[in-house]
């Protein structure tokens, strides 16, 4: 049997079911968001430890110039070493058909048979190498699926000035490739960099390095003290060329699958904190509303005897019931939300499996913050409830007004009657008009952020693909030569211009931490690669001292006129000092710039440069690539549009995604906040609205005083709401920028424009809801009751 | 439960005059609120035909109905429907503000004896000046008719004579057909003419051949 108070407590949400249904949807809005990203990234994180730990990732990673396989001895020996891979690894050009430019290829060598110690592939299509069988490779996933590359077929490349044909047997996924970018590349870009495993016996052959390596990759048993091991490996590989060991923080593929899976951690806990901030803010207005038009009924109860706590408890009953509703929709909408997108993130990140689970904590977790949240909003209001004495309860709420500032100051004489009821309404619970005005705020905000997340990246990929590197097409050398040559490539098939560069991998050494970067040096007045901030604002000129990307220095702990220590990791080890001279918030990667000139006095060698940036004819470019792809002393080739586009292409399906996501949600919010507000305003003003109706108003001049109270509520809204969303961005991008990526704040004019669209459209649905209930507003009604 | 069907007036064949003061008596249910409403362009009969100066209101459509309240009637409710962020004077402007030719504010709520409260806001005023801020409102527009819906209903003997003693002073000084519903017979003694209605008819139509001063009654 139910209670009178429980029927009463159905009852009322039944009368106010539009009123509870939209706040149930911002509180469902927001447990999704939360159980959604929540449980994607959980899922990816777990898929990432799973593959991982399956393929036997490596720990640390050392490059260097060459050494006798029995050396890999003395680092299997290390304590906490449980496996080694000396390997060889060279870059190749390859001649990919349907592919106009040439492409690069890392090639890597394996054992010739399947199950490796470090690092093993997951096979998704054909086979593994096969002892005996000459010319074989495996292929990365991705360079093979962008390119259309089956086992069976066939890649013409270019291996240290060896002409040879390649023949794949297998497509492979590596943990070490799961973002593959070619070494100086900004970006990955899946058609024109691929891996291609091949047998060690095969690879030794095409450089000449019989029983030698060039990297080794070794795996640590768990608890091992990684920098004590990485100090170690450096020690015995220095007489080798050792190019520095270093562990997975700073291995290029694991660092950008981390900061792409910790933006999602950003966005988990800022975009739904807002959604319940909002519902809490609602739960407060609507409730409030509710109980002062049933104080009456409040001071009944008391009167028969009802205590405060179940008074109080009767309306919480109500809070709980609508926060429970979204709840209840929240969690199953968040969860096929996760899995849809963990879905799409793993097949990004071509994860071979996704681990994925609602975890009972998540969805608990959920439920708990946005049960915490409304109630926090509904505890004003029920403790006025408590504090109502019976008597004072049964006599209705006279809403006393007086004389406000605005009418001392004379400018009411000035208003319409019409304006001013508005305007005396307003600044009667200046609190709740504000509250009102900052929840609609949130909902512009929201959908801010929810656009500027692109701007962010647009912005970082016009300034590292239009400002900073300037150039065609950048072909990497195989050794640094004379600065003098340079000019020799003006001498190429339609080359218009040449700029050598030099790039001098380094570490960076910081108070008791370090940075591996690039070292760059750069002709004084070049114009083909240049260092540029995200503002597009040029570095001052190079000179001497170095100029280094801000984050790095931040990280470091470095300010303008330190004196930087950099260790140069290329053939003979050493460290240098020379003076920071200035700091710049460059898009992409970790890098020091110099003046070339200056660069070579640094290394005390002759000017060399490692690296030349072309202008090219496009209608000649097919000869310039066939001449590229066999001359000798070219190692890899860049071409700055394909990285463009690919880096486009990727952030674009990525962002696009959570765009539309976060866009969804954010109109739900707007509709909330509005509709909820308009619905109070005209329950409480109803009467006075119906009156004027009765007095001869027509339905467009009494909606226009309710609208224009709602208008005046949503304007400041507007540029609150745009301001906040800037400041939400900054945060997001805080969260996002890495040691790789340095997202700047930046908010473009049309996601400013689309906030505001998306506003006022809300905002004018609502409106028109509203309008539709003062059209029916019952005039015969009116003038019978006393409220 | 099904839709009951209730007729709240069956058969009533009336004609106001100009300028009358019309008193309409009756108790609860006996359909005079009903006739109000339609007298008042609120409602459109279900059967049978409403006609203002000729002009036929039976099946007019809300604009219409609109137009008609804004430029013909005014009226007086019995809890006032002030809107309280609004002073007495601004209350009337309301009016005065859509209205073709009305009185100023300041001179309907000098008719109604206000002059010294035109900046007070509703919550500032009592119940009985409330009652004439109302019938302000409703006399600024100089209204053909005056429709008041138990105007003393919620005010005290005395407060309940000042207000009709207003009504009555606009009725004679601006011409208004005037009806004034109520339950208190006694009030009947005010009018020119006194309809008794009981069950959804007009059980009684006669004219008092003495008006009295409301400032003479007593109830």
């Amino acid at each position: 049997m139910m209670r009178a108070l429980d029927r009463k407590l159905f009852r009322d949400l039944a009368r106010m079911k539009s009123q509870a249904i939209a706040i149930s949807l911002v509180v469902a809005s927001g447990v999704a968001l939360f159980v959604a990203t929540m449980t994607t990234y959980r899922s990816l994180r777990a898929s990432e430890a799973v593959f991982y730990r399956q393929q036997r990732f490596a720990q640390v990673w050392s490059g260097l110039g060459r050494a006798p396989v029995s050396v890999a001895r003395d680092i299997a020996a290390l304590p906490g070493v449980t496996a080694v891979d000396a390997r060889l690894v060279a870059r190749a050009i390859l001649d990919i058909r349907d592919l106009a430019e040439p492409a690069s290829g890392l090639l890597v060598s394996i054992p010739d048979r399947p199950g490796h110690g470090v690092n093993d592939l997951y096979i998704r299509r054909g086979r593994h190498l096969e002892p005996g069988h000459a010319d074989e490779v495996m292929v990365s996933e991705a360079f093979a699926d962008k390119n259309h590359l089956q086992p069976g077929d066939s890649i013409p490349a270019t291996v240290a000035g060896h002409r040879t044909a390649l023949r794949i047997v297998g497509i492979a996924l590596s943990p070490e490739f799961v973002m593959p970018v070619e070494p100086g590349a900004a970006a990955p870009d899946d058609r024109r960099f691929g891996i291609l495993w091949i047998a060690r016996n095969q690879l030794e052959a095409l450089l000449d390095m019989n029983g030698s390596f060039n990297e080794t990759a070794l795996l640590l048993a768990p608890g091992t003290d990684e920098q004590a091991v990485i100090a170690a490996v450096d020690r015995i590989l220095a007489p080798y060329g050792g190019a520095g060991a270093y562990g997975r923080k700073t291995q290029t593929s694991h660092v950008m699958l981390e900061e792409h899976i910790d933006q999602l951690r950003g966005l988990t806990l800022l975009v739904p904190s807002i959604f319940l901030l909002v519902s809490a803010f609602l739960v407060n207005v609507v409730l409030a509303r509710l109980i002062a038009t049933q104080r009456e009924q409040i001071g009944m109860l008391k009167a028969f005897g009802y205590s405060n706590a179940r008074v109080a408890l009767h309306y919480l009953e109500l809070t709980l019931i609508i926060v429970l509703l979204g709840v209840g929709f929240g969690v199953p909408v968040g969860s096929w939300l996760g899995r849809l997108m963990a879905v799409f993130y793993a097949q990004f990140f071509r994860f071979p499996a996704l681990v994925f689970e609602l975890e009972p904590g998540v969805a608990f977790g959920g439920a708990a913050v946005a049960v915490f949240a409304a109630t926090a909003g509904a505890l004003g209001t029920l403790r006025r409830v408590v504090a109502m004495p019976p008597i004072v309860a049964m006599t209705p709420e006279v809403p006393a007004f007086r004389r406000t500032l605005l009418d001392r100051i004379g400018i009411t004489p000035l208003l319409s009657p019409a304006v001013r009821m508005i305007v005396r309404n307003l600044t009667k619970r200046p609190l709740r008009s504000g509250l009102a005005s900052a929840g609609m705020a949130l909902a512009v905000a929201v959908v801010v952020v929810g656009g500027s997340s692109a701007d962010g990246f647009h912005r970082m990929r016009d300034v590292q693909f239009e400002a900073v590197q300037r150039e065609d097409l950048s072909v990497a050398l195989r050794h640094p030569r004379a600065l003098g040559t340079a000019r020799d490539f003006l001498a190429l098939p339609g080359v218009r211009a040449a700029e050598p560069y030099r790039i001098v991998p380094a570490r960076l050494l910081g108070r008791g931490r370090y940075e591996d970067i690039a070292l760059y040096g750069l002709p004084d007045g070049g114009r083909l690669r240049n260092v540029v901030d995200t503002d597009f604002q040029r570095a001052p000129r190079l000179d001497a001292g170095v100029v280094l990307t801000a984050w790095t220095a931040r990280h470091l702990g470095l300010v303008p006129g330190d004196l930087l220590s950099i260790e140069i990791r290329e053939n003979r080890r050493r460290v240098v000092s020379v003076r920071l001279e200035a700091t710049v918030e460059d898009p992409l990667g970790q890098a020091a710039y110099m003046e070339l000139g200056a660069l070579g006095r640094l290394l005390g060698e002759p000017e060399t440069y490692s690296h030349v940036s072309l202008l090219v004819d496009p209608t000649r470019a097919p000869a310039l690539y066939d001449q590229l792809q066999h001359a000798p002393q070219a190692m890899a080739i860049g071409i700055r549009r394909s990285t463009f586009d690919s880096f486009k292409s990727m952030s674009e399906t990525s962002l696009d995604f959570v765009r539309t996501i976060v866009l969804i949600f954010a109109t739900i919010i707007a509709f909330g906040v509005v509709y909820n507000t308009a619905r109070i305003a005209l329950a409480e003003r109803g009467r006075e609205l119906a009156t004027l109706r009765v007095l001869g108003y027509t339905r467009g001049e009494a909606s226009g005083i309710m609208l224009g109270e709602i208008a005046i509520l949503a304007a400041p809204a507007i540029p609150l709401g745009l301001a906040l969303g800037y400041l939400l961005t900054g945060a997001v991008a805080a969260s996002m920028t890495g040691s790789r990526m340095h997202v700047p704040v930046i908010v473009s004019l049309p996601t400013y424009a689309f906030a505001v669209v998306v506003f006022i459209v809300s905002a004018l649905v609502s409106a028109l809801v509203v309008r539709r209930r003062i059209d029916r507003l019952d005039l015969i009604e009116v003038l019978k009751a006393r409220e | 439960m099904g839709e009951v069907e209730v007729r709240a007036l069956r058969g009533v064949d009336l004609e106001l005059g100009s300028g009358e003061l019309v008193v309409l008596l009756g108790a609860s249910g006996s359909g005079k609120s009903t006739l109000l409403n339609l007298l008042g362009g609120l409602d459109v009969p279900s059967a049978g035909r409403l006609v203002y100066e000729g002009r036929d209101l039976t099946r007019a459509r809300e604009s219409v109905r609109t137009a008609y309240r804004r430029d013909h009637v005014g009226f007086v409710f019995q809890f006032y429907n002030l809107v309280p962020s609004l002073t007495a004077r601004e209350n009337v402007a309301i009016v005065t503000d859509i209205a073709d030719n009305p009185l100023s504010p300041e001179q309907a709520l000098e008719i109604v004896g206000l002059s010294h409260r035109l900046d007070h806001f509703p919550a500032q005023l009592s119940g009985g000046e409330q009652q004439r801020v109302a019938i302000a409102r409703a006399i600024a527009k100089r209204p053909q008719i005056l429709l008041c819906d138990e105007p003393t209903g919620a005010l005290d003997v005395a407060t309940g004579k000042i207000v009709l003693a207003a009504i009555a002073r606009v009725n004679r000084e601006l011409g208004s057909t005037t009806v004034v519903i109520t339950h208190n017979a006694v009030i009947a003694d005010m009018a020119d003419r006194v309809l008794q209605l009981a069950d959804g008819l007009v059980t009684a139509d006669r004219r008092n051949s003495t008006k009295r001063a409301p400032e003479e009654l007593a109830w």
